[in-house]
Order: C-alpha cells, then sequence, then structure tokens
C-alpha cells in the first residue's frame, strides 16, 4: 500500500511537471487571438462627435465630416493581423463611409494604407461591415496600427456611425 | 504533434493513471480516535521526509525538463523569419530603421522600373493622381516625379516645413488616385524639408509586395 501511494504521489507530481511544462506551450501554440474593440475608442477631428452607450461613435453634424483615429490594440511580435473588419452604419446616401488600415513604423516616418473602401448605398438600415485582409505588419517590435475612417454628415434618415471594430485570425 | 504536444499528452495520461491509484490507495482515515493513532502519527512524519525527498528530486527533474524544453525550442525551425526572433530583441534604432526604408523603396523601384507602362491603366491613373494633388493646392509642396506603370505607381514629393508636410500627406489620402493601397515614406532634406516617397498599388486587395523581412 504504502509503495503504491509513493507511486501514485510521484506520478501526480510528474503529471503536474509535465503539465507546467508542456501543457501550456502546446495549448498556446494554436493560439490565435482576436481583438475586438468599441467604435468609443476612436478619436475624431471636425464634425460634431456623439458617443452612445453602447460604445458607438457618430457624427451629429449636418454640414460637416468627421475624421475618425481608432486604435488597435496589437500583439507584440505577431507578424500578422489576420482580417480587419469595421462595422458599422451609413445614413448617408450621397457620401458614405470611408475607412482604411494603418500599418507605422516605429517613429511614425514610414506607414502603409491598405485600400480605401467606401460603404455603398446609405439610409437608416444601411448597417454594414468594411474588411480587410492584412498579411503581415512592416515593424512587429514597435510599430503600431490602427483604422481611419470619415463619417459623412448626418442626414434625415440618422447619424452614420462606427459601433466597433476588429483585427484577427 | 511536436514534441511539447506529446509532453502535454503523457502529462495528462500521467494525472489521470495518478488520480486514479490514490483515490483507491488512500481511502477516507478513521475518524473514530484509537489506540492506534500515535502509530499512525509516525508513519505521517516518515511520510513527510519521504515527500522531502521526493520533493528534491523532482525539482532536479523539473530543471532538466526546462533544459530540454528550451533545446527542443531552440532546434525548433521556424515557419517565418519574423518568429525566429524573441520578443526581447533590442529595438531597431531611427538610423536602422531609415536603412530598411531605403531598402524597401529601392525594391519597389527596382520592380516599376522592370515593368512596361499599361497604355490605359498607366497615364489614366498618373492623370487622377496629378488632378488630386492640383486640387488640394498646398504651395509648399513639390512634385518631383510622379510615374504609374504596370502594378505600381512612384511620387516623390517635397512639403516645406511650414507646408504642414503630414497634415499634407492626411488630407491627399482618400482623394482619388490615394484610394489605391500603398506606402509613404517620410525623410529630413539637410534644409528641414520633408521628402515624401509615395508607391501605390493597382491591386486594391493585394496591397504593394512585402518588405523584406
Amino acid at each position: 500500500m504504502q509503495k503504491t501511494k509513493r507511486s501514485s504521489i510521484v506520478l501526480a507530481v510528474l503529471g503536474a511537471l509535465g503539465l507546467l511544462v508542456g501543457g501550456p506551450t502546446a495549448s498556446f501554440a494554436s493560439y490565435h487571438p482576436q481583438f475586438h474593440h468599441s467604435g468609443s475608442m476612436c478619436v475624431s477631428t471636425g464634425g460634431s462627435r456623439g458617443y452612445y452607450n453602447q460604445g458607438i461613435i457618430s457624427n451629429l453634424s449636418y454640414s460637416s465630416s468627421m475624421n475618425l483615429f481608432c486604435p488597435m490594440v496589437r500583439e507584440n511580435d505577431n507578424t500578422q493581423v489576420g482580417t480587419v473588419s469595421v462595422h458599422l452604419r451609413d445614413a448617408n446616401h450621397g457620401e458614405g463611409i470611408q475607412c482604411s488600415f494603418y500599418d507605422v513604423e516605429a517613429y511614425g516616418r514610414s506607414w502603409a494604407w491598405s485600400g480605401w473602401k467606401t460603404s455603398l448605398g446609405g439610409g437608416a438600415s444601411n448597417i454594414g461591415t468594411l474588411s480587410w485582409d492584412i498579411n503581415s505588419v512592416r515593424d512587429q517590435y514597435a510599430g503600431y496600427n490602427h483604422i481611419r475612417c470619415t463619417l459623412p454628415p448626418r442626414t434625415s434618415d440618422g447619424t452614420s456611425y462606427i459601433a466597433s471594430y476588429r483585427a484577427g485570425e | 504533434m511536436n514534441a511539447r504536444h506529446w509532453i502535454g499528452v503523457v502529462a495528462l495520461c500521467g494525472l489521470s493513471v495518478a488520480g486514479a491509484e490514490l483515490l483507491r490507495a488512500d481511502p477516507v482515515p478513521p475518524t473514530t480516535p484509537s489506540v492506534a493513532a500515535p502509530a499512525r502519527t509516525v508513519e505521517l512524519r516518515t511520510d513527510d521526509a519521504q515527500t522531502d525527498a521526493l520533493w528534491a528530486r523532482l525539482r532536479r527533474l523539473e530543471g532538466e525538463l526546462r533544459d530540454t524544453e528550451g533545446e527542443l525550442h531552440a532546434a525548433e525551425v521556424p515557419s517565418s523569419a519574423g518568429e525566429a526572433q524573441m520578443s526581447d530583441e533590442p529595438l531597431p534604432s531611427p538610423e536602422e530603421l531609415a536603412e530598411r526604408r531605403a531598402i524597401y523603396r529601392s525594391q519597389l523601384e527596382d520592380i516599376l522600373d522592370a515593368e512596361t507602362q499599361d497604355p490605359t491603366w498607366g497615364p489614366q491613373t498618373e492623370s487622377t493622381i496629378d488632378e488630386s494633388l492640383r486640387t488640394f493646392g498646398n504651395e509648399h509642396v513639390t512634385v518631383h516625379g510622379l510615374e504609374c506603370r504596370a502594378t505600381l505607381c512612384r511620387l516623390e514629393l517635397t512639403i516645406a516645413e511650414e507646408g504642414d508636410p503630414m497634415g499634407t500627406m492626411d488630407g491627399l489620402m482618400g482623394r482619388p488616385g490615394f484610394t489605391l493601397p500603398g506606402m509613404a515614406n517620410m525623410e529630413t532634406d539637410p534644409d528641414g524639408t520633408e521628402r515624401v516617397f509615395v508607391f501605390l498599388a493597382r491591386d486594391a486587395e493585394g496591397g504593394l509586395p512585402q518588405p523584406p523581412a
């Protein structure tokens, strides 16, 4: 009985040790994070900014467009960004919401942008998503990412807004 | 499955077997005091001494396992150049970054120089970009070159400091021609003028060729 018990303790501790060494690494090997951001994380210039409890950011101005800079959390050392998406409502039939994804080198002396995309249509029910597939980042150590959008003026159909944006595999 | 996966699997099996053995080998102790109690205490003390010895041995094993883990990690072939580097790599200096930018620009220029101009897309895109630059109307901007061939466009500008170089570049973005995916490098001339090198890609989804790792 004593020998069996001792063996059991050894097995248990070895098992725990094995998990300590092998377990976390094995599970993280296939870990692909997604980072989701509330639209209220965006900062704005121009227009008239409105924040709502859902975390939405909108342009309340009837005459001016609003520029948005939406910072994005990025995992250190990760060379892949994956799919970047912006979830929005475009209430302006004429102008649409225009967005691009930015990948910037440390110190801001080099920056790359994805093709600018514009939401089509318009109106109170025009909810949609703009997406880009980003293969790799240019400065994996100190570079940073953000989404740059322009929200058109408000119309009788309502305000155009960014609800959220995300990046990840 | 690599070696680390196997370690994890073996560890899980070990835990399962150990758990089952412990359940069988260690029944619920009697709750009623008995004359055998002192002997039980002595047995536990013996167990403590044995457990201490086991722990010492396990610590050595842990060290060996960690060494093995390190060797396994070092022996792994990285799937890309980026993954081969660790997070404690020193950050590149501004000078190193400038050198990398120059190399990348040179590569893009080589690609562009090797292309023959698409007779439709090339002149049309040049005209669109030129129109956006003119309508933007910044007197402090000087265009030193604009060329579109088959898949790429190259644009070189200088923007005097009073012309708000970064604001100028922001203002151009999203305008016709500048909706294409692209890249800009800003380098400072000795007189303080900002020289901006812009490359634009025809492929709206694919973007520019990747820079060197």
